[in-house]
């Protein structure tokens, strides 16, 4: 069997804030083949983010609490990692591309001197070498007369550009694992297909895996192989993304899916989800998801649905999925 | 020409404040050149001439000569090489310790930032003046010993902003990119921490010129400030104190000049403060 790229095993993380804790990932399990290309799908404070921060421990480990059975990331285990070891983990191995291009980039040095930051850190690479590196990096993103532009700060960048040299700083180590946070939320939505085609060309030519964070599943039909829905800090379904738009199993999926925006269905027929996700600082012992689900029995408000199996290469946490378990 | 007038009207006061620091270190540079007579040169014949424009005042003297008919302008003038080589030296002792610590507390948190920021809190809870004599007093004067204490009374202003503009770029995203790429602990501190905090340690830099200026004239005066042949401005605010009845100028010379040189820091402080943080210019 070969190593998992990412392999997590019961996450959970809670952030202390006044004595009132937060669980904002919860008992959260997921594996990851090396190459492997997965969606990861939730509304605004459903722990996405915390939980792929966490598996690079990106938190303000003083505030939030990590806590997993297992926490790997391409075999090494990344809750005991001290400084040094983390120093190595981060970039060769797995990196990360923020939301927000503006704040992402140190707005006092050049873009090529931040490109080149990880490779002269960890290729021992001459300021020189790491600049023509730069260059080559620039290139690769799309961006138009690299050999200028890598002497520029990112004000004098547009939006696109910026993200562009996010990706190209995100890539220069070429990791086994990419970790893209909504990188195109903050994007024009003519640039954001620019974007997620470069994105895609680039995982595709290079092999590595990618987790890619976002609350549009319309976007990730043609990114992702693999759909990952988290509902209030839990994964709820694990699906091939064929499967999961053709039937959702579970309905808050059927209900994401309903309320994405499509051309070929009128506005007044789109159906957003009623209610709004519990309070993050509630432990409910029942499913989250039951007082907005329009299938909830009894048994969801009593009990919770673990994340089981449900055919073959899908997991679902719901006690009457919508869709059959196929082989 | 249209475009010059508002640029002078909204730099004016930092224009004015930058022309006196200007003077006062061309002065303290130039001095030998600058002033006409030697400032410890005694001449028992001119003792106590008023300056050049009152009654029994000479164009030889301009600014009149003291007690023992040293030249007040070339004491004047030799006087802000002191001064200003004080108010530098502690401007920038005071910056390297306040700002290391500020760094420290800001990035790091927790119980180093606890404790740093008790040591801020007793510095400033402490009667600085008095905690300067007994020093000085104790363990002697001096040109050293004077920037010591002063970068003792300094390090505090920057240590404090510092702490608080480091504890809101720390947390943005740029900061956390660089760790995306494993860029090592020192490396976010000098290239992605220090260099967004520089502002405000100039601005406070500015403030502490005139600051430590003010508290070497104070400390000179009451007899523990940097002593030696060489007058400083408070030394020399010393030596006129018994004469303040009969020759107010021994004291007012060099007064004046203590006032202006705090004036040009303190508008310089206000300007930059102005430039460099837009939002809480008037």
């Amino acid at each position: 069997m070969t190593q998992a790229v990412l392999d997590i095993e019961n996450l959970s993380v809670t952030f202390r804030r006044g004595g009132v804790p937060v669980r904002a990932v919860r008992d959260v399990s997921l594996r990851m083949a090396p190459g492997e290309v997965v969606g990861l799908v939730g509304e605004s404070g459903s722990g996405k983010s915390v939980a792929m921060m966490s598996a690079m421990r990106l938190l303000d480990e003083k505030r939030a609490e990590i806590a997993a059975k297992r926490l790997d990331v391409d075999g090494r285990p990344v809750g005991g990692l001290g400084r040094r070891g983390l120093e190595a983990l981060r970039g060769p191995v797995v990196s990360y591309i923020f939301q927000d291009p503006a704040t992402a980039l140190n707005p006092l040095l050049t873009v090529g001197w931040q490109i080149g930051e990880g490779l002269r850190r960890h290729r021992g690479l001459s300021r020189e070498a790491a600049r023509r590196e730069a260059v080559a990096l620039l290139a690769k993103v799309g961006v138009p007369a690299p050999e200028r532009r890598v002497r520029q700060f990112p004000h004098q960048l547009s939006g696109g550009m910026r993200q562009r040299v996010m990706i190209a700083m995100a890539l220069s180590l070429a990791p086994k694992l990419l970790i893209a946070d909504e990188p195109t939320t903050a994007l024009d939505v003519t640039v954001q297909a620019e974007i997620v085609r470069l994105v895609q060309g680039i995982q595709a030519a290079e092999g590595m895996a990618m987790v890619w964070v976002t609350h549009d599943l319309a976007l990730l039909a043609r990114l992702a192989r693999r759909i990952v829905v988290m509902y209030a800090g839990r994964i709820v379904e694990d699906a091939p993304a064929d499967r999961l738009y053709a039937a959702p199993a579970h309905p808050y999926t059927a209900g994401l899916l309903a309320s994405t925006s499509r051309l070929d269905v009128a506005f007044a027929d789109q159906k957003p989800i009623p209610g709004s996700p519990p309070d993050p600082a509630l432990d409910p012992v029942s499913c989250a998801f039951a007082p907005r689900c329009f299938r909830a029995s009894e048994r969801c408000r009593a009990e919770r649905p673990e994340l089981l199996a449900h055919g073959g290469r899908r997991r679902v946490a719901c006690f009457h999925p919508l869709a059959e378990a196929e082989p | 020409m249209i475009r010059a007038q508002p640029f002078l009207r909204r730099n004016a006061l930092g224009l004015i404040g930058l022309t006196i620091l200007f003077v006062a270190v061309a002065c303290a540079l130039a001095a030998p050149y600058v002033a006409p007579y030697s400032p410890t040169s005694i001449s028992l014949v001119a003792r106590m001439k008023p300056p050049a424009w009152i009654e029994g005042g000479s164009l030889s003297h301009l600014l009149g000569t003291d007690n023992l008919g040293r030249d007040i302008l070339s004491r004047v003038v030799h006087g802000a090489r002191i001064s200003l080589a004080v108010g530098f030296a502690a401007v920038i002792l005071g910056a390297l310790i306040g700002s290391t610590i500020g760094i420290l507390a800001g990035y790091f948190g927790g119980w180093i930032d606890s404790g740093l920021s008790f040591l801020i809190d007793v510095q400033l809870s402490f009667p600085f003046t008095l905690l300067a004599i007994f020093l000085l007093a104790t363990f002697g004067g001096g040109f050293w010993p004077v920037v010591l204490v002063l970068a003792l009374a300094t390090w505090v202003n920057y240590a404090r902003v510092v702490r608080g503009k480091v504890m809101s770029v720390k947390g943005q995203d740029f900061v956390h990119a660089a760790q995306t790429v494993g860029v090592p602990t020192l490396g976010i501190l000098r290239h992605h921490i220090l260099p967004n905090a520089v502002s405000p340690i100039i601005v406070v830099a500015s403030f502490s010129m005139a600051q430590a200026i003010l508290t070497e004239a104070a400390l000179s005066f009451l007899g523990v400030g940097v002593d030696g042949s060489n007058p400083s401005w408070g030394t020399m605010l010393n030596d006129g104190r018994s004469y303040l009845q009969s020759a107010w100028w021994l004291t007012a010379m060099p007064g004046i000049a203590i006032a202006l040189t705090v004036l040009g820091g303190n508008l310089c402080g206000d300007w930059l403060q102005d430039r460099f943080d837009p939002r809480l210019a008037r």
